[in-house]
């Protein structure tokens, strides 16, 4: 029962986290994701030291807005300020994480959001916090959380594809980019607040871009491309937590490594094969 | 102690533990805004964030080999798992469709996730000396000591003196990549110095700032530098000396309050130096906001004094007073516009209204002949040397009338001595 809900809550995350990191990475947005994932964090502090708890469901709503500050205020220091697009999302996220950091030291000291939680989550109490018709509160958060996210890209799959893939042409159907953007990046930056408190704000990148990245090698039809994703995704969480059960490590980092080997490893076996058949090519001919 | 009380100890000096501190963070903050210049105008501000989180594996495995917490051994340990870093990086962007900014994505989070694991290997295996590797995740400022300093300096100097030494290569391939191909620069080199200088800046700059916030000691000071100036030179010492300042400022806040961590400190005095020079500087957007109200003003009150002058000419140049309607008939814009180029016009004195009806003063006169001698001056150029039709001239000159300085005027003239004739009627205004 114990690690259920380990296994449970890290799907969760897993499944909101390569659903919508499969559309930010086909928008090249990857970055704007790692940006999220830092930028939340003092939207995430002062929720906790109004609610003075760190599951509250609005508060966390409410802390999701930073993530959306964070997006216009990169989007204007590089429209209007004249600073590169990098330097603007490199310079966002520090300052909003750094006064985060200020908070959380300054104010939140004695309560249980730590700095060390910041950055790796503490998704093994999940278990242990209070719970909502028996699921644990994070988890069940999630799970709306999850819910929303799945009938959202559901219903706006057409949506997502077209001004993904091809934005001159969603205009002259009259498909507002601005419109989907938004809506993909505000959806990330709930999901990324919620997925925060258990995994922490690296691994929420990791879970944004490495399935829809593993599933880019694998296929170009979006329906595929999302099924691996998310699978690759699920599978690896699962498999990432009895890893490190059995060798006694903590979990989300082993979620990470384990992703990232599979990757490279795919990357590697289809590098030598492309060369193995280039070298084959010209005896045949 | 009271603030000020504080403030002059802390400036004072005296105290070794501070001054170690201050010493530290100095050079690294120096080192990083300089070598900051170089990643911006290389456009590999992203590897930086890459690179930061991936020196965290690199740490751990120092200290593993070590069992101790020697700098040498972890600047090492960091610079080598920096350098596997860039190349992932580099390698899964080139051998896959992945885009680069994924590939940066996937490189921070798997080789910091691997860190996480080794220091929680460290963190279990007793050995007394792991307290405070978890510092370098936001940086531990107070903690820099005496022998800190040494190990410091030294890699600072090394950076410097790679800058000093190949500024001149930076300079020609980081502006014009064409050129210096074509004088035989070789392009990788200098790439490959840039990422060198990003994994060593990084390796020591996390001790101040930490692994998160260590991408905005390098991009943050050395984007506001470049606000300020367009001078290579002058851009990496303004880059150093913000990030000095910062540092300065976070070493005193911590100082002031021990609750207050350093590192995120320097972070909010870096970016608020950013913001500022973002507002205010040569190429900031209030600069260019006035900059732009400035020229519509100039321009709005030209065009009516223009008008004005026209009028007295039409009256053979018997200054009688006009009409705001007379004025209008001449040059139909709004009354708006009308009425606030009539008060700017008022305010510079080259218009007077004595009995009610508006004339030219003396020096009305002599600024409307300037405009109107302009405006001809520039006609009479595009025609003759740049071969531009005579009814294609007058819209260029009606815009370049307002920006021509005397300085200019005079080298125009020079220019067309041989037309003397034609300059002779320079004054008489055309439409």
């Amino acid at each position: 029962m114990f690690d259920f809900w380990i296994i449970i809550t890290a799907s969760i995350i897993a499944l909101n986290s390569s659903l919508l990191g499969s559309f930010l990475v086909l928008k090249k947005l990857s970055l704007i994701g790692d940006a999220l994932s830092h930028a939340v964090l003092p939207g995430i502090v002062v929720a906790f030291l109004i609610s003075g708890e760190i599951n509250s469901f609005w508060m966390l709503l409410g802390a999701s807005g930073f993530g959306l500050i964070a997006i216009l205020l990169i989007d204007w220091l590089n429209r209007i300020g004249g600073f590169g697009k990098d330097s603007s999302i490199g310079i966002i996220y520090t300052l909003l994480f750094a006064i985060g950091i200020i908070l959380i030291t300054a104010k939140a000291k004695n309560a249980d959001i730590d700095v060390d939680c910041v950055l790796f989550g503490d998704i093994n109490t999940t278990p242990l916090v209070n719970r909502i018709m028996g699921i644990p509160t994070p988890t069940f958060n999630l799970l709306i959380i999850g819910i929303i996210t799945c009938l959202v890209v559901l219903f706006g799959l057409k949506g997502f594809k077209i001004s993904s893939f091809d934005a001159n042409y969603a205009q002259t159907l009259g498909i507002s980019i601005p419109f989907w953007s938004y809506l993909l990046l505000g959806l990330s930056s709930i999901s990324t607040v919620y997925s925060f408190d258990s995994v922490g704000a690296i691994m929420v990148i990791g879970l944004l871009v490495i399935p829809p990245s593993f599933a880019n090698l694998l296929t170009r039809k979006l329906y595929l491309f999302l099924l691996i994703s998310v699978s690759f995704a699920v599978l690896s969480c699962v498999t990432g937590h009895l890893i490190a059960i059995l060798l006694d490590i903590p979990t989300v980092p082993t979620i990470g490594v384990l992703m990232g080997s599979i990757l490279i490893l795919t990357l590697a076996v289809q590098s030598v094969n492309k060369r193995f058949t280039k070298n084959v090519e010209p005896i045949k001919e | 102690m009271d603030f000020w009380s504080d403030l002059t100890y802390f400036f004072s000096f005296q105290d070794a533990n501070i001054n170690n501190v201050l010493i530290g963070t100095l050079i690294l903050g120096f080192t990083c805004g300089i070598a900051g210049v170089l990643v911006i105008l290389s456009k590999k501000t992203l590897i930086v964030d890459a690179v930061s989180h991936s020196v965290l594996p690199g740490i751990c495995i120092g200290f593993l080999f070590t069992g101790v917490k020697n700098p040498i051994y972890i600047i090492t340990g960091g610079i080598i798992s920096g350098g596997v870093a860039v190349y992932l990086v580099d390698w899964i962007s080139r051998i896959s469709r992945i885009k680069k900014d994924a590939s940066i994505a996937i490189t921070l989070s798997v080789l910091f996730s691997a860190g996480v694991i080794l220091l929680n290997i460290i963190q279990h295996s007793g050995n007394s000396n792991q307290s405070g590797l978890t510092d370098f995740l936001f940086g531990k400022a107070a903690t820099i000591i005496e022998s800190d300093l040494y190990v410091f300096g030294a890699i600072g100097a090394i950076v410097i003196l790679i800058i000093i030494l190949f500024h001149q290569h930076f300079k020609i391939a980081l502006f014009d990549i064409g050129f210096a191909k074509t004088i035989g620069l070789n392009e990788k080199l200098i790439q490959s110095l840039v990422s060198a200088l990003i994994i060593i800046s990084t390796a020591i700059g996390i001790q101040t700032v930490g692994i998160i916030l260590m991408s905005a000691l390098i991009i943050t000071p050395a984007s506001s530098a470049l606000f300020w100036t367009n001078n290579f030179k002058k851009s990496i010492l303004l880059s150093g000396g913000f990030a000095c300042i910062s540092s300065v400022v976070g070493v005193f806040i911590s100082y002031l309050s021990s609750d207050m961590p350093t590192g995120p400190w320097i972070i909010v005095m870096l970016s608020s130096i950013a913001l500022f020079s973002a507002f205010f500087s040569k190429k900031g957007i209030l600069t260019k906001k006035i900059k732009i109200f400035k020229n519509k003003r100039k321009m709005l009150s030209d065009n009516l004094l223009k008008a004005i002058y026209k009028i007295y000419e039409n009256e053979k140049y018997t200054n009688k007073g006009k009409t705001l309607s007379e004025i209008s008939d001449e040059h139909p814009i709004s009354i708006a516009d009308l009425q606030k180029g009539i008060k700017i016009l008022k305010s510079k004195k080259q218009i007077a209204n004595p009995n009610g009806l508006w004339q030219l003063t003396n020096k009305g006169i002599d600024e409307a002949k300037r405009i109107v001698r302009a405006h001809n001056l520039w006609e009479l150029y595009m025609e003759n040397f740049m071969q531009i039709q005579p009814d294609h001239v007058h819209d260029s000159a009606e815009s370049i009338e307002h920006i021509l300085t005397p300085e200019l005027e005079a080298e125009l003239l020079k220019k067309m001595e041989s037309k003397i004739g034609d300059i002779e009627n320079l004054n008489k205004p055309t439409d």
